[in-house]
């Protein structure tokens, strides 16, 4: 895959990033809501329950959970599939098919232009309210390090999660629940309300296999050490990694199986 | 070969026949239920956490999913009533078609509110009802005096939600550049979410005096457990009109500014 | 010489359902469905040299945009064969769009949030352009087209007409051999087309550039085109030389007059009265009978009159009639 005209999509979304100033203003005071929010409510859940360890947390790591949580969102994040979907409707779509570059790399390519800008300046708040406020450290370098690649994975995997969704476009043309129902799936199952170990223990089981707590719950857990090398099998670094990395291939397949079908489908209708 | 093709073409037409009859219907009902079924992740996240520990101080699970219902039934009827109103406004001042509201014969907040219909905010108020009836079977029953107290104050949430939609629908005339204005009014409202005693008195007092949004779920459940006293007219209730009324110049302000920009 | 587009006998056909509004007639299609078969290209065949300026006319719904689509390689035929620079279009995709430039009049081709000039800058890496060709070639477009101020303003900021002509610097910026505008001079002033239409021909003289244009402007394709394709309801009805429409079709004007007062009746050689509103005579003319100005000065003087144009009839006229001579044949 020749990687230099997708150069041209990273730059393109980092230009247009610049274009939208007062959404990182909003972001700014928003941001840090939710932080805020559940920094007080595991606080007083703690204060309460006389124990010090909460399904695997105590109350700094369950807050350091939430921060991690944020982090993640800022690079594990998609909008392909609504803009698929606007797009298609308004037939603006064609412009893509008309530039030489494979459309699921385009998009990935724009999108990851936006995610660069989006992660280095909404970062600086987070970090500015989670290190002296919420105690937030490193626990260890290494595992920070893999976390970080871990994140890197996670991200691919939501988009080509919300790309597959976004190309049912073509056969559906309004995916607006569609979408709405995988955000909020996607947000719950991995992890993002509440740490998956509170989740009872034969899904815990069912979701180590599946995608979507690797979108969030996996690169969070390897940086609070929940995950190590040495751990058995089942919360091994090696093992959980290998888990990621195959969802990260199978999804790609599907995502650039399913795309070819659906350029047939807007070919073939005409549009 | 004729039979083959038409053969191929009928399969293709039934499929295409099926599919797109539900299309449409298909997104309508998957948006429907994508929101009722969003309503119920947060409950049941709690739910994981009362089964793992002591719970939220004071709060019964029981007590909690009836605060969690009020609250999704207050925001769905904030959605359901009036959310399309700056929807509208940023729509119609984009494609330059705002004034036809300022041109009709009714006050132009009033009509305006008229249009504020959003469908969608059904499935919370329907998610939000089903929350409360279950957490009210599971608790031991409150005084109908205490009930007609929550219900009166479910009232004034509602006030609440119309004024935080003026609120929006004026920063949408005045900066209509993008949606994140929404952002920032629902992101404050996230606040609400949660009983009041887990925050520290900063935030209490911002949430119930001068961003009042507490009315949405905190204060008509103390009146449901603990009754009705006149402490919660001056602490709820006027409040809570004040910021209507200031909602409502603040609109007044922005029509003004509109108007001498031209449009 | 080989022809660089060769079309054989394409044929496009959609499938369309039809269905009452209600839910119980939704139920019954699910039982007797009513599908319409939509030939939107019956077996259009033609074949275009290296360098041709060729107009493809015809009423809405013809069939252009649908052989434009075919062209571009963004649309799957049912049937027939296309060869393009030696490509099937929609077989290899990414290596075709490389050598060919597309303008869609009514969809948006430009990163709407940036500057034109960033969409340029971005399609030199997209289209891998050398440096050295790009730089002096950006600047020559920006200079013919007048857009040197307007490309550093954000695309939704521009009016239409100054969108359309950046589209067409970004479809050429890669030096394509080949390129399709599906309706170019929408929305721009009379100053404006002209100056597309100059650098049109100018690139068609000066590269080689193969050019095929859909419009319903006349004056396009008279300026553009010296070989036109009429098609209509997905046939082709006339594929020759503009010169020759001219001179056979081309024989009536007509002349729409309007009055403060009523309308006086009117009756001159050559002339045909095609309707009489109460304020608006429309008057038909066989210029083979009547020269154009004779008909203008006998107007002038016997009536007071409050506005006047002259219109050459419209196209679908045009292809009305070389339709129903073809018929006749």
């Amino acid at each position: 895959m020749n990687l230099k005209p997708h150069f041209s999509d990273i730059v393109a979304g980092i230009k247009i990033s610049f274009a939208y100033k007062f959404d990182f203003l909003i972001f700014l005071i928003t941001a840090p809501i939710n932080l805020i929010i559940f920094a007080y409510l595991w606080t007083s859940i703690f204060s309460i329950t006389g124990q010090e360890v909460i399904q695997g947390y105590t109350l700094q790591t369950m807050i350091d959970y939430f921060v991690l949580s944020l982090i993640v969102s800022l690079l594990a994040w998609s909008d392909v599939d609504t803009w698929i979907e606007i797009d298609n409707i308004k037939g603006n779509i064609i412009a893509n098919f008309l530039k030489p570059v494979k459309f699921i790399y385009h998009n990935y390519f724009f999108e990851l232009g936006l995610k660069i800008v989006g992660f280095c300046i909404n970062i600086i708040p987070v970090l500015i309210l989670a290190i002296p406020f919420l105690h937030l450290q490193i626990y260890s370098y290494t595992a920070t390090a893999i976390a970080l690649g871990s994140l890197f994975l996670a991200s691919i995997l939501t988009f080509m999660l919300t790309y597959i969704i976004g190309l049912t476009a073509f056969w559906l043309k309004r995916i607006q629940g569609l979408r709405r129902l995988k955000r909020a799936s996607l947000l719950f199952l991995s992890g993002g309300i509440i740490p998956l170990s509170f989740f009872p223990v034969w899904y815990t089981y069912l979701s180590r296999f599946l995608p979507f707590e690797h979108i969030r719950y996996t690169p969070i857990n390897i940086y609070l050490g929940i995950y190590t090398t040495t751990s058995p099998w089942f919360t091994n670094i090696y093992t959980i990694l290998l888990i990621q990395i195959i969802w990260v291939l199978i999804l790609w397949y599907l995502a650039v199986k399913i795309e070819h079908h659906a350029f047939k489908k807007f070919a073939g209708a005409g549009a | 070969m004729k039979l083959n093709q038409y053969l191929k073409i009928w399969k293709h037409v039934l499929f295409l026949e099926l599919a797109a009859d539900m299309i449409y219907k298909l997104n309508f009902f998957i948006k429907f239920s994508a929101v009722f079924l969003a309503d119920f992740l947060g409950p049941l996240g709690i739910l994981f956490i009362y089964q793992h520990s002591a719970g939220i101080p004071g709060w019964t699970f029981a007590e909690f999913i009836i605060f969690t219902g009020t609250f999704t039934v207050t925001l769905g009827f904030g959605r359901l009533l009036f959310l399309e109103m700056p929807i509208r406004i940023i729509q119609s001042v984009r494609d330059g078609s705002f004034d036809k509201y300022l041109t009709a014969p009714f006050h132009p907040l009033t009509y305006l509110t008229m249009h504020g219909w959003f469908t969608e905010g059904a499935s919370s108020v329907i998610a939000g009802i089903v929350l409360i009836i279950w957490g009210l079977s599971h608790t031991a029953g409150y005084p109908a005096l205490n009930i007609v107290a929550y219900l009166f104050l479910l009232l004034m949430a509602i006030l609440f939600q119309h004024a935080i939609m003026i609120l929006i629908s004026a920063c949408a005339l005045i900066y209509v550049k993008s949606w994140g204005v929404f952002e920032l009014f629902f992101g404050i409202e996230k606040f609400a979410r949660y009983p009041l005693n887990i925050f520290g008195p900063g935030l209490r007092i911002f949430l119930t005096f001068f961003f009042p949004v507490a009315i949405s779920a905190n204060y008509p459940l103390e009146t449901l457990t603990k009754g009705f006293n006149t402490q919660i007219i001056f602490v709820v209730i006027i409040p809570v009109l004040i910021f209507y009324l200031i909602s409502i110049l603040f609109w007044n302000h922005a029509i003004k500014k509109y108007q001498s920009a031209g449009g | 010489m080989k022809p660089i587009i060769n079309i054989q006998d394409l044929k496009k056909t959609y499938i369309t359902h039809h269905r009452e509004p209600g839910i119980l007639n939704a139920i019954k299609s699910l039982f007797n469905r009513k599908h319409q078969l939509k030939h939107a290209l019956k077996g259009v065949s033609f074949q275009i040299q290296k360098g041709e300026l060729v107009g493809l006319i015809g009423p809405n719904g013809a069939g252009k945009s649908t052989t434009i689509k075919a062209l571009s390689g963004v649309l799957y035929p049912t049937s027939g064969l296309v060869n393009v620079l030696n490509y099937t279009p929609w077989k290899d995709r990414i290596h075709y769009v490389k050598e060919i430039g597309v303008v869609f009049g009514q969809k948006e081709q430009l990163w709407w949030d940036l500057p034109a000039i960033d969409t340029f800058h971005l399609n030199k890496d997209l289209f891998n352009i050398p440096e050295k060709e790009f730089t002096p070639r950006l600047k020559m477009m920006l200079k013919l087209l007048d857009l040197e101020e307007v490309s550093k303003n954000p695309v939704r900021d521009l009016s239409l007409g100054e969108r359309m002509k950046c589209k067409l610097v970004a479809a050429l910026l890669h030096n394509p051999q080949l390129v399709f505008l599906d309706e170019p001079s929408i929305g721009l002033d009379v100053i404006a087309k002209d100056i597309m239409r100059d650098f049109i021909i100018k690139v068609n003289k000066k590269e080689k550039t193969t050019f095929i244009v859909t419009t319903h402007d006349m004056q396009d394709i008279e300026r553009l085109c010296k070989r036109v394709i009429i098609i209509n309801h997905g046939t082709i009805v006339y594929d020759g030389s503009l010169q020759a429409i001219k001179k056979s079709y081309l024989q009536t004007k007509i002349i729409h007059v309007k009055f403060e007062e009523p309308a006086p009746p009117f009756k001159f050689k050559g002339c045909r009265l095609r309707t009489k509103d109460t304020y608006e005579l429309i008057i038909e003319v066989d210029t083979k009978q009547q020269p154009i100005n004779k008909v203008v000065q006998h107007i002038l003087s016997k009536y007071t009159f409050a506005d006047m144009e002259i219109q050459d009839p419209p196209i679908e006229e045009i292809i009305q009639k070389i339709y129903k001579e073809k018929k006749g044949e």
